[in-house]
């Protein structure tokens, strides 16, 4: 009896000790939420969070996904000037993956990316149009296959804050991004098979940065 | 099949490798032989230009860029089979044979260099070096052993159409269908003008015809290692296809032998390694899953 007594207390006594410190979970910490302090701030996109991936129509009957998996580059946002915002990333366009190996490997090739000549991806913003709270659209110029075309994305902040632990170990300021635009593929020369896959191609690239400077 | 020919995608890639250039080659090939009946010595040296023609309504239906400079490096093909046959031709025109040698060692190294120049400028000094010091040697010696100084170019032109259809055959199942085009396009053309060639009367190949056609066969050849990935066994069987085309080539010219047969006999010995390349392509291709 005395026993199961000294049991309980023990047991509440460590119990208290961890909440107090913070080692077990509280109910707010399990609870997924959007960060929405102020995304102020010159980024270096985290290359394990961010992504770009693309639809493309094929043979008439589908739409195929396809992604791009390395990614680097900086943004530079300011809600109070967004004149002075700007966005610069590039994209190994050889970390192309349709999960097929096969229809990489040719997508690399001459025929479409040719990624031994052209191994880069490139977007550099030129001006950023607020048109909401958490949106705008964002003007630059998109490199593809060595061409050079203007492109608007269409920008959402997904939110922005301080984020405990992430960046491993220490955690850091971080924000985050989805943007999309529409491209023609044959104005970035690459045209090949244009009876067998489409040549509009919807481009999706979500982005997380960690703040290097305010 | 019938299948095939009715998808509006196979249908047109057949179209634009096959019938425009047989159509630009034909038509150009009568013009030039109606117009030069009173004029043999010009008969001799204008297979090269219709061939470039020939070869240029396929490549401008297929890759549609005649850029300058190029923006990409399929598009110097032009420029260098242009500049290239032009410059081997007034070489040519000169007495001393080191001035031919000399013109096609300079056209294969130019063009060598601006070709590799993507993947040369990523590796370091030495490795880019002999690179293109061996792309340089082997397309320059199958250059001199098929077109030797002032002798006929046809056999080269037969040796040329098996390495073209090589290209053709290995480009698809390397993963490049626009290379398999372009290859299947200079086959045409040259099928076409061997015809030509082999029925019409005062027909030998003088400088540069067959010239460009290697000029254009090593551009292929080189974007097809280099930037579609065909393996190092494969693009060996090709390169010895050519070797023992010109070698039979060599051959038939120290016997003298003048029989139309001799023109064939060169595409003929080359077709045997050629087809070896092709089914090693095929294998690979196999290995890697087939079609998507």
């Amino acid at each position: 009896m005395l026993q199961n007594k000294f049991s309980t207390a023990l047991g509440a006594t460590i119990l208290s000790i961890a909440f107090s410190a913070g080692i077990a979970p509280s109910a707010d910490a399990a609870v997924y939420h959007t960060l929405n302090d102020s995304p102020a701030g010159t980024y270096r996109i985290d290359p394990d969070h961010s992504l770009a991936w693309f639809t493309i129509g094929h043979a008439g009957v589908a739409v195929v996904v396809g992604r791009f998996d390395k990614m680097s580059g900086t943004y530079t946002f300011n809600p109070a000037d967004p004149a002075a915002d700007k966005a610069d990333i590039r994209i190994a366009a050889a970390s192309i993956d349709t999960n097929l190996a096969l229809r990489d490997h040719d997508l690399r090739g001459p025929d479409f990316f040719n990624v031994k000549e052209f191994p880069d991806i490139t977007f550099s913003s030129t001006r950023y149009q607020p048109t909401g709270k958490d949106a705008g659209l964002l003007y630059g110029k998109l490199t593809i296959h060595g061409v050079t075309r203007p492109v608007i994305f269409h920008l959402r902040e997904v939110g922005a804050g301080p984020v405990p632990a992430l960046p491993k170990p220490w955690g850091g300021y971080l924000s985050g991004y989805e943007a999309t635009t529409t491209i023609q593929r044959s104005a970035f020369g690459m045209d090949a098979y244009a009876g067998m896959i489409a040549n509009t191609v919807r481009l999706h690239v979500n982005i997380e940065g960690i703040r290097t400077a305010d | 099949m019938w299948n095939l020919w009715q998808s509006g995608f196979v249908r047109h890639l057949i179209e634009d490798s096959a019938l425009l250039p047989a159509a630009v080659t034909t038509l150009l090939g009568v013009a030039m032989y109606r117009g030069t009946r009173n004029h043999f010595r010009w008969r001799t040296i204008l297979w090269g230009p219709v061939l470039l023609a020939g070869f240029f309504g396929g490549y401008a239906v297929i890759y549609r860029d005649f850029s300058f400079p190029p923006r990409t490096v399929l598009s110097w093909l032009p420029w260098l089979a242009v500049a290239g046959g032009a410059t081997v031709a007034l070489a040519d025109r000169l007495d001393r044979n080191y001035w031919g040698y000399g013109a096609r060692g300079v056209a294969a190294g130019v063009s060598s260099f601006l070709l590799l120049w993507p993947i040369l400028r990523q590796e370091s000094m030495s490795s880019a070096f002999y690179v293109w010091l061996t792309v340089t040697l082997l397309w320059s010696l199958l250059w001199f052993s098929l077109t030797p100084h002032r002798q006929e170019q046809k056999p080269a032109g037969t040796t040329l159409l098996v390495g073209a259809v090589g290209v053709a055959l290995v480009a698809p199942l390397s993963g490049s269908i626009l290379l398999a085009q372009l290859g299947a396009a200079l086959a045409v053309v040259l099928a076409i003008l061997l015809l030509f060639s082999i029925l019409v009367a005062g027909s030998r190949w003088h400088s540069p015809s067959a010239d460009v056609g290697i000029l254009i066969l090593g551009a292929l050849l080189v974007d097809l290692r280099f930037y579609a990935g065909t393996s190092v066994a494969v693009m060996t069987w090709l390169l010895v296809s050519l070797a023992a085309g010109s070698g039979m080539a060599g051959i038939i010219r120290h016997r003298g032998t003048v029989a139309r047969w001799a023109v064939v006999a060169p595409g003929l010995v080359s077709l045997l390694p050629m087809a070896v390349a092709a089914w090693m392509a095929l294998q690979a291709y196999r290995a890697r899953g087939g079609g998507y």
